[in-house]
């Protein structure tokens, strides 16, 4: 009774005129066949590398010897562990989520706004934990 | 919910009645004083049979143009209030756009502040709102004034007589000007700019900001009388330290919301363009805040971003009561882009956070992954009962940069849990297209609802009416993340979200922007003012 008066005092300015005062429901989940697709997609979608994570390049450049890339890595949490090969020395910055991720034989949790650093030839494995995790990789390496 | 705080609600509840929420007309800027944005009466303009047929029914000026309208158009008995850049508030016949007044004359200079930086600072830049004022109909607005004070373009207010414009009463000088030199910081360089005046109750509350942070000034909230418009020296709310003190920032360019016993605010940076050594306290800046109506004494404050973090994304959208089914909470977008929600009662003396989006703990911390800077998110959002539509980072904020959102509607549920808080996603339509990579190029103004019916203007000159999935069948399902193809959505761990139906598209006819004005939507009609110099009526 407490809570059922003020609310129904509080909805009505806004919604008493005539639409009454209760909340508006949830939409009903996507439907599981003879789904619409939105025309919106995104311009530089995520792909899905094979046996490792989601990944999108958005920046390549050969700049004085030097060949750099800047490449985003989506892990979903559905996903066991997955290794990334990274192809060249690598800053990640973790960008969103939280999970673990094991370098050569070392495992550590990351969360987000954390950074590490993958060698060359280092083995990356990564996990995502309670949710998409997405790193932002910087690489470096001598240009081809 | 414990007997005192049902009797608060109750009593909160009982002051919000005697607000014009039911209003047919559109009598204030987001409509009302709980800044909703929502026109909850029935008429065409919510009937997804009519809504496609929206077309353009009158223009003015019929020939040339005036000079860009920032403010949006207010409708009260069968008129429209709008004020220019040029200085002229003008009053239209809302049936035919026939001009029945302007002031001052159009002999007259119009009102003009010397010190002109952005569109903040020309002319008439905020919306008007209309009052009763001893028993006779006003319309009240915010302008520089050169024939006060200094002489250089005080900020006051002005009350007139809906009817022919003749002056009801003028406020003593609320924003000073005292010098235009930039970067003086012995001057005042305060003004009333985007703040449209809050009529609540026996007042009428306005925000003090700056002229472009050059350098910026202390924020306030001045009250003025409603019978007379002198400052109530009674309420008074400053953003950092005291009243008299020389500290700065936290200016309101915000339009205040009202409910209750109470006003809500929101306050700019402090800590950016300011060669301070350290915080002033108290510091109100970069917040949302619930103001006593009388005194102005703060009853709680929510700082998402602190000082240190402080790149200058000031709090300048205007902020929604929105009286959800779950309780009344206060929601608003800052300018970095992240949406807040926070529970209108405090919790233990402080705010009471009740979500964000994107979903993240607050205050935000150095190393956190997140960036706060001047990226924006300046409009204000709109209130369906338990929805709220805005602008919005999306879940994308932080992995793919902020500005995506400009030209992206989000819709939440406010009272669903985390996993349903996205109601709808729509990156409303470009009709020129925009560059790969070019994501100033298409922006979106603020939204407005009618029934689940939303209307937005773009800066392509466009109105579009968008139907919640509720009462028109979603155009498809897309993610979401936005930087994630629907077909991959599951498997990165998001969910598959409608995208609702645009009813209509209508390109004004003179392409002018309208992302700093609302459309109004008033007895089935639409009016809209654009950057191009226009008001237009619209009608199924």
């Amino acid at each position: 009774m407490h809570l059922v008066v003020p609310v129904a005092l509080l909805a009505m300015p806004v919604s008493g005129c005539g639409e009454g005062s209760r909340g508006v429901a949830l939409l009903p989940p996507a439907p599981s066949e003879r789904m619409a697709i939105s025309k919106s997609q995104p311009e530089n979608p995520f792909v899905q590398m094979e046996g490792g994570p989601l990944a999108r390049s958005s920046f390549a450049a050969i700049v004085g010897g030097y060949a750099i890339e800047v490449r985003d890595f989506l892990v979903g949490p559905a996903q066991k562990a997955v290794s990334v090969n990274v192809n060249g020395a690598t800053v990640f910055e973790v960008r969103d989520g939280m999970g673990a991720v094991t370098i050569g034989d070392k495992t550590a949790a990351v969360s987000m706004g954390a950074t590490f650093t993958v060698s060359e030839g280092e083995k990356l494995r990564i996990e995502a934990r309670g949710g998409p995790l997405i790193l932002r990789a910087h690489t470096f390496k001598a240009a081809p | 919910m414990n007997r005192r705080g049902a009797v608060k609600l109750l009593a909160f509840g009982a002051l919000v009645v005697a607000l014009p929420g039911c209003s047919c007309d559109w009598p204030a800027f987001r409509h009302n004083a709980l800044r909703t944005a929502q026109q909850a009466n029935n008429s065409p303009l919510a009937d997804p049979a009519q809504v496609p047929h929206l077309a353009v029914r009158w223009t003015y000026p019929t020939t040339g143009a005036l000079s860009a309208f920032r403010a949006s158009p207010v409708v009260y008995k069968g008129r429209v209030f709008v004020g220019n850049r040029n200085g002229h508030l003008y009053a239209l016949d809302a049936n035919t756009g026939a001009l029945l007044w302007q002031y001052p004359p159009a002999a007259a200079a119009g009102l003009w502040s010397i010190f002109t930086c952005n569109p903040s600072s020309e002319g008439i830049a905020a919306s008007a709102a209309i009052a009763s004022v001893n028993g006779k109909d006003a319309v009240i607005f915010g302008a520089p004034d050169q024939s006060i004070g200094s002489g250089l373009g005080d900020g006051r207010l002005f009350a007139l007589d809906v009817e022919t414009g003749a002056e009801i009463w003028k406020s003593p000088v609320i924003a000073r000007l005292t010098g235009a030199d930039e970067g003086d910081d012995s001057q005042f360089h305060e003004q009333i700019g985007y703040s449209s005046p809050l009529v609540f109750n026996d007042r009428v509350y306005v925000g003090v900001a700056n002229h472009c942070d050059n350098p910026i000034q202390k924020g306030r909230v001045v009250a003025v009388l409603l019978s007379t418009g002198a400052i109530d020296s009674g309420f008074t709310f400053c953003s950092t330290g005291t009243c008299t003190d020389s500290t700065r920032g936290g200016g309101v360019w915000s339009s205040v919301a009202a409910g209750g016993d109470s006003v809500y605010v929101t306050t700019g940076n402090v800590n950016r363009h300011l060669p301070l050594e350290s915080e002033p306290s108290p510091n109100r800046g970069l917040s949302m805040l619930r103001l006593d109506r009388n005194t102005g004494a703060v009853t709680w404050q929510f700082q998402p971003v602190p000082w240190a973090l402080d790149g200058d994304p000031d709090w300048n959208a205007t902020v929604s009561v929105q009286p959800a089914s779950c309780g009344a909470m206060i929601v608003g977008t800052q300018k970095d882009g992240w949406t807040h929600a926070i529970n209108l009662e405090p919790s233990g003396g402080a705010a009471s956070k009740r979500w964000s989006f994107p979903p993240h703990a607050t205050p935000f911390t150095a190393g956190d992954g997140t960036g706060h800077g001047d990226t924006r998110y300046m409009r204000s959002g709109a209130v369906w009962r338990d929805v709220y539509i805005t602008l919005n980072g999306g879940l994308n904020l932080t992995s793919s940069g902020v500005t995506g959102g400009l030209r992206r509607l989000h819709a939440f549920n406010a009272c669903a849990g985390e996993a349903d808080r996205l109601r709808w996603l729509l990156d409303v339509p470009s009709t020129s297209g925009c560059a790969p990579g070019d994501r100033y190029c298409y922006r979106v103004g603020q939204p407005v609802v009618t029934r689940g019916m939303v209307y937005v203007g773009t800066d392509q000159g466009h109105v579009l009416a968008i139907a919640d999935p509720s009462i028109v069948p979603a155009a498809g399902w897309r993610c979401s993340n936005p930087d994630v193809a629907t077909a991959n959505c599951f498997a990165a761990g998001y969910s598959l979200v409608p995208e609702p139906s645009v009813l209509a598209n209508v390109a004004l006819p003179d392409g002018g922007k309208i992302i700093y004005s609302e459309p109004a939507l008033a007895r089935g009609k639409l009016y809209v003012a654009t950057e191009g110099g226009h008001v237009y009526m619209l009608s199924p």
